[in-house]
């Protein structure tokens, strides 16, 4: 018994040790102390945002509330039309990865902190666009909006 | 949710509860108090402690949303044990805090770095022992401590009331690493956890921007709403941080980097749909630089660029798409640019009918007056070609291969251990990274990287000195970045090679700078940027400043 309660209580403090980030074996690397989920399985949001770095985006926002996904990007810089709209299919393909529950998808285009255009349809028409790649389908059901800094007066 | 996780949820609920009933109540002076184990232990049954406290200074400041402050701390403790023997503590905590604000100003987080101090001596007795008169003596056994962790405030009239939790403690010259429980204070509901934050209070001062924090509470002004959302989200901030588990990581990103971040986060065009309270964005919640180490460790990203499934077929569409764009006529150089784009935009918004918005780009264009200057001329060039794309037929298709490469990276593990794992944590300064990942003089030196400071040579200090360099005489040996106070500046004779275990390569200002470059290049389908980050040596996930190469 006396064994078994040394025992014991040697696992206990090594587990303590390990815990509290002393170097331990590869294989026991799992007691350590948590990364704060850093390495795990990334959320939605950073899911998104880390495949629009593998695009080139350096700034994004990206959330979802009440079946409503919105992507906001800062294109970085605007040569031609094609950068538009290759912008904008790029964040409905993200948001129908990220959110594929959303009723609604979002993504609003912006050089540098000037606001250009908000582009939005319903997700289940913006799903399809996606399983055929059709970007013209898609241009054709979605909601264009211009942004501008100063207009609306809301 | 485990029993002892909510017995410490419930204790930190009631201890913030606690301190918000009782702060109007509290003086304003600022201090620090730090609660040994061992006082929690030796309660008169199994021994005695004392206490001095010789210094217990605090201050917070916060610019334009960001914190920083510091504490100094100094105690003497003694402890008796039951067999009568007396040792005596002196302790010295310097610790340098920065984080953001959090949940629209209702409160504040980050990390903190610095060091403690132990000096352990015999004592007589214990009013001796924790007699101030025992720091004049200069005997006795000093160890002192690399440490790390994360803080948390709520913030009440101007007054932060918070913790410090110690997450990673590393004692200097050595390999031994002491339990970060043991900087804590003690928790008897979940001993084996890392404890309790210990606290502070402290008034903050700088140059807070109320108008700001008004903007992040929520456009719409529903203020109970936010504030009741902040409450609840500073909770989770400190209760995570007290299991280890830090759930909301503000991760440190360059001044300019942070600044354009938080332009696009809190930018409210009209007819935008206004983005989720939840959320979240680059360089502000998350750092881009830890998106990118993520990539890499998934294995989704190599050094020529994403690897990703999709990504070939991206690349593909994005270059048939602006190789078809016809090319419009330039400007003629007598023509009034402005104007011309005026012109322009006006003739394409017959093309758009169906839009909205286009009252309002007409109404810009009205504002717009002979000689406009550039930054306007560029404006009115890219709202064209904004409005040029909305009225033409599609100009390619990345729908699908955008949608299977996110899905890959949604899918793609992450190591949990090992040089690239550890490389995630540094890219996101958790305080969780092991030493040999973040420090740069622990890393392997390559004598055969080095590089002589100047712009002649195709390495990255190379290239970042031929477009950022200064010096006299026509040598660009010399780098400067800006800081808060205004800019610094090296100019070493040599840029000292460094190789992380992960393949990172890292080129040290002098033999004992204290910043150091490494690429931190973005390469993607649509765009690239090739550039060099300055880092700290001591801590290679804190960005100092980004300097583009090309």
């Amino acid at each position: 018994m006396i064994a078994v309660g040394v025992l014991l209580a040697l696992v206990v403090v090594f587990a303590l040790y390990a815990r509290g980030g002393g170097p331990v074996p590869g294989w026991l690397t799992w007691m350590g102390p948590g990364d704060g989920g850093l390495l795990s399985a990334s959320t939605p949001e950073e899911a998104a945002l880390r495949t629009v770095r593998l695009v080139g985006f350096e700034h994004a926002v990206v959330g979802e509330e009440r079946g409503v996904a919105v992507l906001r990007l800062s294109v970085p810089s605007v040569s031609s039309p094609a950068d538009i709209e290759l912008s904008w299919q790029t964040g409905m393909g993200v948001l129908s990865s990220a959110y594929p529950e959303a009723t609604r998808y979002v993504v609003q285009l912006f050089a540098s902190q000037d606001p250009l255009l908000e582009v939005a349809a319903d997700a289940g028409r913006i799903r399809e666009a996606v399983r055929t790649d059709d970007g013209q389908a898609l241009r054709d059901s979605a909601v264009f909006t211009f942004l501008t800094s100063t207009g609306g007066g809301m | 949710m485990n029993r002892s996780y909510s017995i410490r949820l419930l204790l930190v609920a009631v201890l913030l509860v606690t301190m918000t009933a009782v702060a109007p109540a509290l003086a304003i002076d600022a201090s620090y108090t730090h609660v040994w184990h061992v006082e929690s232990l030796m309660t008169g049954e199994v021994g005695e402690t004392r206490k001095t406290v010789a210094l217990s200074d605090i201050e917070l400041v916060v610019i334009d949303g960001s914190y920083l402050g510091s504490i100094a701390y100094q105690d003497i403790l003694a402890v008796q044990d039951l067999d009568g023997v007396t040792t005596s503590q002196i302790s010295e905590v310097l610790l340098d805090l920065s984080g953001t604000a959090l949940d629209g100003g209702e409160s504040a987080g980050g990390t903190f770095t610095g060091t403690v101090k132990l000096i352990l001596r015999p004592a007589t007795d214990l009013d001796t022992g924790a007699s101030p008169e025992v720091l004049a003596l200069s005997s006795g056994t000093a160890e002192i401590y690399d440490v790390r962790g994360h803080w948390g405030a709520r913030l009440i009239n101007g007054v932060a009331q918070g913790e410090v939790l110690f997450e990673l403690v590393e004692l200097r010259d050595s390999d031994n690493t002491r339990d970060a429980a043991w900087f804590n204070r003690s928790s008897l509901a979940d001993p084996d956890g890392l404890g309790l934050g210990q606290t502070f209070v402290v008034e903050v001062g700088g140059l807070s921007d109320p108008d700001a924090l008004a903007d992040e509470n929520g456009a719409d002004g529903d203020d109970a709403e936010a504030a009741g959302g902040g409450t609840a989200s500073v909770w989770k901030y400190i209760s995570c941080g007290l299991t280890g588990d830090i759930g909301e990581n503000a991760v440190p990103a360059s001044g300019a980097s942070a600044l354009a971040a938080r332009s696009l986060r809190d930018a409210r065009p009209a007819r935008a749909t206004v983005l989720p309270d939840s959320a979240v964005s680059i360089d502000i919640d998350m750092g881009g630089a830890y998106l990118d180490a993520k990539n890499r460790a998934a294995g989704l990203v190599s050094s020529s660029g994403p690897r990703v499934d999709g990504a070939s077929r991206a690349t593909a569409s994005f270059t048939l798409a602006r190789d078809a764009v016809p090319g419009r006529a330039a400007i003629p150089d007598d023509a009034d640019a402005g104007l011309e784009y005026v012109s322009r935009i006006r003739d394409l918004l017959v093309s758009v009918p169906g839009a909205q918005g286009t009252a309002d780009v007409a109404g810009e264009m009205s504002l717009i007056r002979p000689g406009a200057d550039s930054s306007s001329v560029m404006r009115l060039r890219t709202l064209a070609i904004v409005v040029e794309s909305v009225g033409a037929d599609s100009y390619g298709d990345v729908l699908r291969p955008t949608y299977d490469a996110a899905r890959e990276v949604a899918s793609r593990v992450v190591p949990s251990s090992g040089a690239v794992a550890n490389s995630v944590l540094a890219a996101a300064d958790s305080p969780m990274t092991p030493r040999s990942t973040l420090s740069v003089g622990t890393f392997d030196r390559l004598e055969d990287l080095d590089v002589v400071s100047g712009p002649d040579g195709e390495r990255l200090p190379n290239r970042v000195l031929a477009r950022h360099g200064s010096g006299s005489g026509g040598i660009r040996s010399g780098l400067a970045w800006q800081v808060e106070s205004g800019s610094e500046r090296v100019a070493p004779t040599k840029w000292m090679g460094y190789r992380r275990a992960d393949g990172a390569v890292f080129w040290r200002a002098g033999e004992s700078g204290n910043v150091a470059l490494t690429d931190a290049s973005l390469l993607g389908w649509g765009w690239s940027v090739h550039r060099g980050a300055l880092v700290d040596t001591d801590r290679c996930g804190r960005v100092l400043a980004l300097f583009v190469t090309e």
